[in-house]
């Protein structure tokens, strides 16, 4: 724990835990934002895909606030359980679920040294933080007592543990080129330069998708497979809402349906996020000159530039969604482990191989 | 081996297909309209709530006769002994089957379903069943000398109903009047 936490951690405990507490907040008021944005773009996209208006009503321009008029009335509903049901299990499990999309915001570097806390093992630590999120949803669909989400749950089971094979294989990729596992060290590789580098420079490598064949390759592989970790269509088999009754939240309703929805949308942005950190250049604007983000208005630019990425990211996802049929389960289980696995294990070699006959210099390794 | 290429590339070329036919939906302009601010056209010869041409209509009830449920209700009187006026014309729409009899028996074509502007209405959507009872005339609007005249019609035959019935009452009562002294002198003819 170093940047933010770390400069107060010297005024005493008080003022630690008060910095804990404002950066949960500052999470936690993102979070909450997030999808209300994130819901309206969805329904204006399909929208426009399928030349209808979609909301338009409420709050003037565009409906932009009908998700948050949605949200007030799920907060009122009536919050049933049903009798069968294990109540505590029933209870927990969308925090749960929600925990492991929330999590991993504190690792994320929104601008550059910009962060809740800059771990060493920032990917492990989204990769692992994320596999929480399939406990929830396991919970739920045991605790409910339904048919349905039970097979909800374990389709959700049984898709996200096979994907995570293929997302963490290709996320491996480029760390070999970068050497280190800090988020943030990975966007300066991509905007590495001259030492003597003024505002704008020409950088050594680029963005890393664009970094070697094998990381093209990575880039395509994790986002195919973030698609599944995050339910998308064509892989929302666990919410199947026409057969499975939305899977494993069917017994659900009122606010804790709304905890299982915040979590997919936060879900989408953290995986857009880390791709357009790790493939993309993160707060970088262009593949191969970069400039410099050290001085706050810079930061903020940069920050804009990372969360328009990301936005554009989630906005491929919503396409891919309002293209593509649902895959069915045999399908999914074919492409994560005869198709993604396989071919994140060969680029994997590739990059090796590229990375040891290359001349690239890999920082930490050689 | 040479299959899962395939698979593999197939995968890709088709999602890139299927991606390019939703971009071009996205950028076809919308076909859907804000409905209640705005009106959907209508073609021609849409079904909907009648409008009536009154400047030339000429009174005949071929429309009313012909209707299969006789879901219309006309009367026309006339006004100042000169022309002739439509004192009621209406619609009763819980029972029109939008038939399109009364449109094509219409020997001056004066009644449409459809406005030919194509803003016919169409809703008729309500929680009163009572209010589906339209009265064509004032949907339609009429011109300003033919409301006028449609009032006086309407208030002349108020009048003349109002003392018709008063006429009635006073012969009623009468009549009463007539048969308890019918009665009486009864009464007083059995007591003596
Ligand atoms: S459309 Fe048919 S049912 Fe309706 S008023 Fe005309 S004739 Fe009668
Ligand atoms: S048939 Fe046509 S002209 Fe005759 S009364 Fe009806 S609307 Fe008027």
């Amino acid at each position: 724990m170093e940047r933010l936490v770390g400069a107060l951690e010297g005024l005493g405990e008080s003022a630690f835990a008060l910095s804990l507490l404002m950066c949960a907040g500052v999470v936690l008021g993102f979070v909450g934002i997030w999808p209300l944005f994130a819901v309206w773009l969805e329904r204006k996209a399909s929208a426009d895909f399928q030349s209808r208006l979609g909301p338009m009503y409420v709050g003037g321009f565009h409906g932009w606030l009908q998700t948050l008029a949605d949200g007030i009335k799920l907060a009122f509903k009536e919050d049933l359980i049903p009798a069968q049901a294990n109540r505590v299990l029933f209870w927990i499990a969308p925090a749960v679920a929600f925990c492991g999309a929330f999590a991993t915001m504190v690792v994320i570097p929104i601008a550059q040294g910009v962060e809740i806390v800059n771990l060493d093992i920032g990917i492990f630590f989204i990769l692992a933080i994320s596999s929480v999120g399939t406990i929830g949803v396991v919970m739920a669909g045991w605790a409910s007592n339904n048919k349905w989400s039970l097979y909800g749950a374990v389709r959700e089971a049984a898709q996200l543990v096979s994907y995570e094979i293929p997302i963490a294989l290709s996320l491996m990729i480029p760390i070999i080129a970068v050497g280190n596992l800090r988020l943030g060290h990975i966007v300066g590789f991509q905007c590495a330069g001259p030492e003597d580098a003024g505002f704008v420079y020409l950088s050594h490598h680029g963005w890393l998708l664009f970094y070697s064949p094998w990381t093209l390759a990575a880039g395509l592989i994790y986002f195919v497979a973030s698609l599944a970790e995050c339910k998308r269509a064509p892989f929302d088999l666990p919410e199947a809402e026409s057969e499975l009754v939305s899977g494993f939240h069917t017994e659900y309703s009122g606010l804790r349906f709304s905890f299982f929805f915040l979590e997919e949308y936060v879900f989408m942005f953290v995986v857009s996020i880390v791709g357009a950190l790790v493939f993309l250049g993160g707060w970088q604007p262009l593949p191969f000159v970069s400039f410099q983000f050290d001085n706050p208005l810079m930061k903020l630019i940069g920050a804009g530039i990372l969360l328009g990425k990301a936005v554009f990211l989630v906005w491929v996802q919503i396409w891919l969604r309002w293209t593509l049929p649902r895959l069915r389960v045999d399908q999914v289980m074919t492409m994560g482990y005869k198709y993604l696995t396989p071919l994140a294990m060969l680029t994997l070699m590739g990059m090796a191989l590229y990375q040891y006959w290359g001349c690239r210099y890999i920082p930490g390794i050689l | 081996m040479f299959t899962y290429m395939r698979n593999v590339v197939d995968s890709l070329r088709t999602t890139v297909k299927g991606m390019q036919v939703t971009w071009k939906n996205l950028r076809r302009p919308e076909t859907t309209v804000e409905y209640p601010e705005q009106l959907v056209p209508l073609p021609e010869g849409y079904r909907g709530i009648h409008t009536l041409d009154t400047d030339i209509c000429i009174y005949c009830f071929q429309c009313a006769k012909i209707c299969p449920v006789d879901c219309i209700e006309m009367r026309a009187e006339r006004v100042e002994k000169k022309f002739l006026s439509w004192e009621v014309f209406n619609i009763d729409y819980n029972k029109c089957l939008f038939c399109d009899l009364c449109i094509e028996v219409c020997p001056k074509d004066c009644i449409h379903m459809d406005k030919r502007d194509g803003s016919a209405k169409f809703a008729l959507i309500t929680d009163d069943r009572s209010t589906l009872n339209l009265d064509i005339l004032e949907y339609k609007g009429l011109s300003e000398a033919d409301k006028v005249a449609v009032v006086k019609v309407r208030e002349e035959n108020a009048k003349k109903a109002a003392e018709k019935a008063k006429a009635a009452a006073e012969k009623k009562a009468a009549a009463d009047k007539d048969e308890s002294e019918d009665k009486k002198d009864k009464a007083d003819d059995s007591g003596k």
